[in-house]
């Protein structure tokens, strides 16, 4: 590569994620001295990223209870006066509409997808190729809202010709990226299950992980390789939650084995029969103690950001 | 305009208005009609094919062909002539070599060693902003040691989005070693700009790793780019001092930091074990090994210049009597980055 390429990764100049540094524009010394001083500019702002929490990842392994964990979380967030966007990313576990009491799902944004691949006309398309969206800007059909909620999900990946979930990564990824949330909104994703997404960047533009973990190994494991991948994508807050945390006992050897892994807790998730009922039922959460414990959690998690 | 004329002005917007040598390059590259479309961009293709008297398609095709060229390279403005000359000595070179006129390597050559090598040095020399990193070899790793994610080669190949490999561009031009050329790792957007354009073919993980192990052991030196952000970990370089176009010409000046960072590893020379080979002493680009008098007068040992030696650990993986290994010396915050912490 020589001396000279893109310290973002660009090809050249002005792609996609073009700081404006002018390095490969430039052609004498004044030129590349200016350029690195942007660069340098723009690295320090990148650690700032964190702060106010409002774009929230859930991962985890699939079964962990990250669909239950979202609902929660949405619930606690709009009870401290949030208003949430889920994006329902998790295409193995379709009922996550249930848990809000929606009777129906929206058109699933893969449904966008086909439209892009057949080449239709702009208009259909056209709300994800501007430059930032909001909330409100999402076309009616692909999402569903009650009060202070705001349903979206992408779908199932149905793309026979490359036989992987790519293209819809990508326009997930752009979403995600683009959209600006107002004061006191929340971006809540429930990300598939494992760390498959992982990687291709869906997750880049978001400020904050939090890995579900139950007791088990596999689950364990799998946080420790979400953390260090968090880290890499350079997100500035990543937290374990534990769930389904049967006695004190457990509670205390998962918290043991997560802080050998350098992985910060937000809050423990006891196991609630009445969260394992209204799951089997399909239905809306009641009032629970797994409620209570999410409260406490996210409201740690917005006071400490506040900080 | 007269044939020279667009070569001319070509070589103006890159700062090199009167280097004969350049326009040596850019003749042999394109014809002067091209050179004059070039001059062009960037630019809508309907002001294109009016401006040069072609129909639309026309004109789709001439920037497909000059993109796989190397000759114009994507923008959100649309595509266009890269006018810093790293950025397209880089992209003519690392086409895919069908499209390589035979001669323009060496036309290269000649410029960057009688002119461009120097300025190369005094430019980088005065910026004094690494911008690539020296990570560990994989299988210099010490066991038990974890390496953070933007220095672990075998990380950046498994999270990349997508991969390419595509040829050095610096090894195209040079020719000073018979080092592999075909091992010029690229990731996510790069890879998809490789892979749009012929110049890369597409990998899997394990392909990509293969690549990985064989170049470090053909003994060349893995580079990254020198940021913490794993998406933007868009490559892995690996370079030798006879070709790099950024290792060489810093070496000379004696500069080597101001372009380059070291790894968080430095080597170290078990003196009892060494038995003297100087196998480390050809493998190491940053001379930064050796031989000096152990422990009895007679025999000489590998000693390691702490200053020099960047951390890759080239001389560690293929040390007979493995006498040499790593050991990390620098804490996490040696890597520009976005700095996160894991623990709050």
């Amino acid at each position: 590569m020589g001396m000279f390429h893109c310290p973002f990764g660009n090809p050249y100049y002005d792609c996609d994620g073009c700081v404006d540094c002018g390095m490969c524009l430039a052609t004498n010394q004044e030129e590349m001295m200016e350029a690195s001083k942007k660069i340098r500019e723009s690295l320090k702002s990148h650690q700032k990223k964190s702060g106010v929490v409002r774009k929230i990842a859930v991962c985890g392994k699939g079964g962990t209870g990250k669909s239950t964990i979202v609902t929660l979380l949405a619930y606690a967030l709009r009870g401290e006066s949030h208003s949430v966007l889920v994006i329902d990313m998790d295409e193995s576990n379709p009922g996550l509409f249930r848990l809000f009491g929606f009777q129906k799902e929206p058109v699933p944004l893969m449904k966008l997808l086909s439209r892009f691949s057949a080449g239709e006309p702009a208009p259909e398309t056209e709300w994800l190729q501007q430059g930032q969206i909001t909330t409100d800007e999402i076309p009616s059909e692909y999402v569903i809202r009650n009060d202070g909620f705001t349903f979206l999900m992408v779908g199932k990946i149905e793309d026979p010709f490359q036989g992987c979930a790519c293209s819809m990564a990508d326009v997930t990824r752009t979403l995600v990226e683009k959209l600006v949330t107002k004061d006191r909104e929340v971006v809540l994703i429930d990300m598939e299950a494992g760390v498959e997404s992982f990687g291709r960047g869906v997750e880049r533009s978001v400020d904050t992980v939090l890995v579900v973990v139950e007791p088990s190994f596999e689950s364990m494991a799998l946080a420790d390789k979400i953390s260090y991948m968090s880290e890499g994508m350079g997100i500035g807050r990543v937290r374990a939650i534990l769930n389904k945390v049967p006695s004190e006992e457990i509670k205390q050897k998962m918290t043991g084995q997560l802080a050998s892994k350098k992985i910060a807790i937000a809050g423990t998730i006891c196991f609630d029969a009445q969260v394992s009922e209204a799951s089997l039922e399909g239905r809306a959460l009641g009032d629970s103690r797994a409620k209570e414990d999410t409260k406490a959690m996210t409201k740690a998690l917005l006071d400490e950001a506040k900080r | 305009m007269n044939t020279k004329e667009a070569y001319q002005r070509l070589a103006e917007k890159s700062g090199h208005p009167n280097s004969e040598r350049l326009l040596g390059v850019l003749a042999n590259a394109m014809s002067p009609e091209e050179a004059a479309f070039l001059l062009e961009l960037p630019a809508a293709n309907d002001h294109l094919a009016a401006r040069f008297s072609l129909d639309e398609k026309a004109v789709e095709k001439k920037m497909d062909e000059l993109m796989r060229r190397g000759l114009i390279v994507p923008s959100r403005k649309g595509a266009r002539f890269p006018i810093n000359l790293g950025f397209l000595h880089e992209a003519m070179l690392s086409s895919a070599p069908e499209l390589i006129p035979p001669e323009l390597p060496r036309l290269w050559k000649a410029f960057y060693e009688s002119e461009w090598r120097q300025e190369i040095a005094e430019l980088l020399g005065a910026l004094e902003m690494p911008t690539l990193r020296v990570v560990p070899a994989q299988k210099a790793v010490p066991a038990g040691v974890e390496l953070l994610p933007w220095e672990n080669t075998r990380y950046i190949i498994e999270a990349a989005r997508s991969r390419a490999v595509r040829n050095c561009a610096c090894r195209v031009m040079v020719k000073g070693c018979d080092s592999p050329l075909h091992n010029c790792l690229q990731f996510n957007r790069r890879a998809d700009y490789a892979l749009g354009r012929g110049s890369g073919r597409p990998m899997s993980v394990d392909q990509a790793l293969e690549i990985s192990l064989s170049s470090e052991d053909a003994g060349l030196v893995p580079m990254v780019g020198n940021i913490g952000i794993l998406d933007r970990m868009d490559y892995i370089c690996y370079c030798c001092n006879c070709c790099c176009t950024g290792l060489d010409p810093l070496r000379r000046v004696g500069k080597l930091t101001a372009g380059y960072a070291k790894s968080r590893f430095l080597a170290s020379v078990d003196q009892q074990a060494c038995t003297g080979c100087e196998i480390c002493l050809e493998r190491c680009h940053f001379d930064a090994i050796e031989m000096k008098n152990g422990p009895d007068p007679k025999d000489l040992k590998a000693a390691i210049d702490a200053e020099k030696c960047f951390g890759c650990g080239l001389c560690a993986i293929q040390c007979p009597p493995e006498a040499i290994t790593l050991k990390r010396v620098r804490p996490p915050d040696h890597i520009p980055s976005t700095n996160v912490t894991v623990i709050p």
